[in-house]
């Protein structure tokens, strides 16, 4: 039964694998291991997925709460932000959850740094009552134009059209002068 | 601890709604071309190519949602599998469904004959498909196409970004289809080589899946830094994963290729060969099943529908719902996201009402609350009167529904659910002081604006309420189905079903289908929105050309849905607003003033339906998704408020917004807008000068396309949650 519920109300919402590792940190007891998409990163949503393993046993530990926060370290560059969809600012803490990825080994969430520069993703990992703060520098490179990112769909109106000049060139010249 | 992991690990499944979208057509449009083939050839499409073709699309799915896609990027021999799966299990099972006649005949009727038939026959393309199969292209083509994936630097490419990795699927799922091709033989294709030559084929190919294989296994360094660097959740070493993967892809990729090669040569030494193809060689001629679909005749469906309280029910149950949106919102809290009356009308309700229209029709006028309350007030009120002449048009509800659109965004209506409970109860009272004294069903005809948003919308729907049998109304001499008969009423909008033609005004209450005595009426399929080209008189309605109420109902429609979605988007520019203002007022005075091109107008105008309607759609899914799962903790609420629970409500509720949603909004806008284009393109053609008609009104619709886009990718209110 809870195959059939994992099968049909599992919605996730970041990158199913997790995406690349852009950091490897060890504290006492835990290793922490940050994956990001898309690979290189560009200001807009990013998709973070946190594995957290135990040092000694070199298990995956699977009951610690998450919290991601970003903080731009460089100067301000508003001229370049991106500008789209997207619902939590950085700034914020973020819960980082089991579930929201494919891999449910990850703590994933999908954090919104809005502009391009150095940033500060802060990790928090509270367990057994312990909290522990592990900071990552990334460099997050400028946004993609939109229409690179999305040019297959925006292509299907001219490829449509054509499409359909093209059937209907099909159709004049079975039918004869 | 392990067992968890273990479990954790097999409860790695995603959600990928494209793919999802993808196979479920294909699996819809299969079956329903099954269904046909198999009345017809029932030998040749028996039930195994059935179940073979769906267990094709489920291997797809298991390929790229299951924990085999999550782990890809961690394990090597789980991203093989996944591989195998993609390129030796799923395209023969495809194959063995021979979907070309199946998909083909499953494709509605119009689209197959003019808009692929035309392809499908032309001899360059029939060519170009032949050589694509032909075993010495296809063969080779699988064969590079799996050693250059797998050399490290596209497999690299491949791990570290999205766009890479589904490439690299599409093309293995394409190349592996094409050579599957030759070895499946899928009928009605004809194999250009003997039978026996499949054998060599496989076994060449076995030959390159075996080097590759032997290479992973006894390469002796890790090919691949990814999983070189990958965390270790199972007993295995980079170096060992590689080799299991190697052994892996040897074992089970030798086994794909000789099994059939195998099973191929002991049929061809087989004596009953000869006997058997004699048997099949007189092919049958089938016929495609003329008859279409009926809702009505679908097993429990069909009767359940038919059922005489079925109507009422699902009243019944909107009038308690809207029972308690009403209590709700003027008892509970006037937070939008923790009331009723904040979320279940304008994200659960607007969303299932546009989806149910897209998929079937007008099914939410079928369950009006606000009919039955004006049903149960008509036996005490006169109900005498006729419904004043000058007020038989749209324009009225066109000026409600301007109205309400209007004040929606400028008092926040979707924020106060003490408005949106009075605005329900007014809709009650309306229904009933109108209904109650005038014949018919005026208010739903005349000024209802959500029933005017529903015709609009039914425009492009796939079900239609119409005739099943033209023949058999010929001889109707009581026209029942409009007059009703004395324990059934006739249609109250004055929709007399053989000249019906299209959704417009019809509420899906089946009165008519009751009324019937020859049971000639029912629910059948219809090329969506291709009754929009209709330029006939039809019945209570006339020409569309003539109703230049209808179309400034159209044009409010779909400028609205544009309109509307931008007032969720901080940053409009001002022109824009002016433009819209613009548009508006040279419309209105096209439509409303006596000119020569009033009724071109009002023509063209219909064909902006499917621009409109994808964009209501793309902007209400939005919501839905965002809020699908708002309702829960306001129910937690509402029972807390009444002493049914004492468990306190937990707010933070996850949106289920999926990372492809935008691009699936994207792809709604793509098929409206080109749907769009394709009715005016058809429409203009029946006029003296079709491109100077066209382009002005082809320049409008991608107008509004680019805005709709620009509208999708830009940030919007979370309108129905606390988030912001």
């Amino acid at each position: 039964m809870r195959f059939l519920i994992a099968l049909f109300f599992l919605i996730t919402s970041v990158w199913a694998d997790g995406g690349r590792i852009v950091g490897e940190k060890t504290v006492p007891d835990i290793k922490v291991i940050l994956f990001a998409h898309p690979s290189p990163l560009r200001a807009g949503p990013i998709d973070f997925s946190i594995f957290l393993v135990h040092v000694d046993t070199q298990k995956p530990v699977l009951d610690a709460s998450v919290f991601l926060q970003g903080r731009k370290i460089s100067a301000p560059t508003p001229e370049f932000a991106w500008k789209g969809p997207g619902c939590v600012s950085p700034g914020v803490d973020l819960q980082a959850k089991r579930g929201q990825s494919g891999n449910q080994l990850l703590y994933a969430a999908t954090q919104v740094l809005p502009e391009p520069g150095l940033w500060e993703i802060g990790v928090r990992v509270d367990r057994c009552g312990k909290s522990i703060a592990i900071p990552f520098c990334l460099e997050i490179g400028r946004p993609a134009a939109s229409w690179l990112v999305w040019w297959p769909l925006l292509s299907m109106i001219p490829g449509g059209i054509l499409l359909y000049f093209w059937r209907s060139r099909l159709i004049r010249t079975r039918r004869g002068p | 601890m392990q067992s968890s992991i273990a479990e954790t690990i097999f409860f790695s499944w995603a959600f990928e709604p494209l793919p999802a979208l993808v196979l479920i057509t294909g699996a819809l449009l299969y079956f329903r071309g099954w269904m046909k083939m198999h009345s017809q050839l029932p030998e040749r499409f028996s039930f195994w190519r059935l179940v073979s073709f769906l267990g094709g699309c489920g291997v797809i799915y298991v390929a790229l949602a299951s924990p085999l896609d999550a782990f890809a990027s961690w394990l090597l021999t789980v991203h093989m599998v996944q591989h195998l799966l993609l390129t030796m299990l799923a395209p023969p099972l495809l194959l063995m469904g021979w979907p070309l006649l199946p998909v083909l005949s499953g494709l509605p009727r119009g689209f197959a004959r003019e808009g692929l038939a035309p392809f499908l026959n032309d001899s360059i393309l029939k060519k170009v498909g032949a050589f694509l199969v032909h075993p010495l292209f296809a063969g080779p083509l699988f064969m590079i196409s799996n050693v250059l994936w797998h050399a490290p630097i596209f497999y690299e490419l491949a791990l570290g970004s999205r766009f890479w990795h589904e490439l690299e699927h599409i093309v293995f799922l394409t190349t592996a289809t094409l050579f599957w091709w030759s070895v499946v033989q899928p009928w009605p294709s004809r194999a250009v080589w003997p039978r026996w030559s499949v054998i060599p084929y496989l076994l060449i190919a076995d030959l390159q899946n075996t080097a590759l294989a032997g290479f992973f296994t006894f390469y002796g360094k890790v090919l691949y830094p990814t999983y070189a660097n990958a965390p270790r959740v199972v007993n295995l070493s980079p170096f060992e994963d590689q080799t299991a993967a190697g052994a892996f892809m040897w074992v089970i990729g030798s086994l794909a290729f000789l099994i059939p090669a195998g099973g191929i040569a002991i049929r061809y030494l087989s004596p009953t060969r000869l006997h058997r193809s004699k048997k099949l060689t007189p092919q049958k001629k089938y016929l495609l099943a003329r008859k279409r679909f009926d809702l009505l005749e679908m097993p429990l469906v069909g009767p359940l529908m038919r059922w005489k309280h079925f109507r009422r029910s699902l009243q019944i149950l909107l009038f308690a719902l809207a029972g308690l949106i009403v209590f709700d919102g003027l008892f509970g809290p006037q937070v939008a996201a923790m009331n009723l009356a904040g979320v279940l009308p304008w994200t659960h309700w607007r969303a299932f009402t546009v989806v149910a229209l897209l998929v079937a029709g007008n099914f939410f006028c079928m369950a009006c609350p606000f009919t039955l309350a004006r049903d149960v007030a008509r036996k005490f009120l006169p109900q005498g009167r006729n419904w004043p002449r000058s007020l038989r048009s749209k324009w009225l509800s066109v000026a409600l529904l301007g109205l309400f659109f209007w004040a929606y965004e400028f008092f926040d209506l979707w924020a106060t659910p003490w408005w949106t409970a009075w605005i329900v109860v007014f809709y009650f009272l309306a229904a009933i002081g109108v209904d109650g004294f005038f014949r018919g069903a005026s208010f739903c005809k005349f000024i209802c604006p959500i029933g005017q948003f529903h015709f609009v919308s039914s425009l492009t729907s796939p079900l239609e309420v119409r005739v099943r049998e033209p023949e058999v109304c010929k001889d109707c001499k009581t026209y029942d189905c409009l007059r009703g008969t004395e324990t059934q009423r006739g249609c109250e909008l004055q929709l007399f079903q053989p000249l019906k033609s299209g959704n417009m005004d019809c509420t899906f209450c089946l009165d008519c289908v009751k009324a019937c005595p020859s049971g000639n009426v029912g629910i059948l399929s219809v090329s969506p929105g291709t009754d929009l080209l209709n330029t006939n008189r039809r019945s209570s309605i006339g020409k569309y050309a003539k109703r230049p109420d209808i179309a400034a109902l159209v044009l409010l429609f779909t400028i609205g849905a544009f309109v509307n979605a931008a007032g969720m988007v901080a940053g409009i520019p001002p022109f824009a607003w002016v433009g819209v203002g613009l548009l508006c007022v040279i419309f209105a005075s096209m439509l409303v003033m006596k000119n020569p091109w009033r009724e071109k107008v009002a023509d063209f105008s219909m064909t902006l339906v499917p621009l409109g309607f994808a964009m209501w759609i793309a902007h209400f899914l939005f919501h839905f998704l965002t809020g699908a799962l708002a309702p829960w903790p306001v129910i937690q609420r509402v029972m807390n408020d009444i002493g049914l629970s004492n468990s306190a409500p937990s707010w933070n509720i996850p949106t289920i917004v999926f990372p492809d949603f935008t691009g699936l909004q994207i792809l709604i806008l793509n098929a409206g807008c080109l749907f769009s284009l394709w009715l005016l393109w058809q429409k203009s053609r029946n006029t003296d000068s079709q491109w100077r008609i066209f382009l002005p009104w082809a320049t409008l619709a991608i107008i509004l396309y680019a805005s709709g886009v620009w509208l999708i990718l830009q940030p919007m209110e979370m309108r129905g949650t606390l988030l912001n």
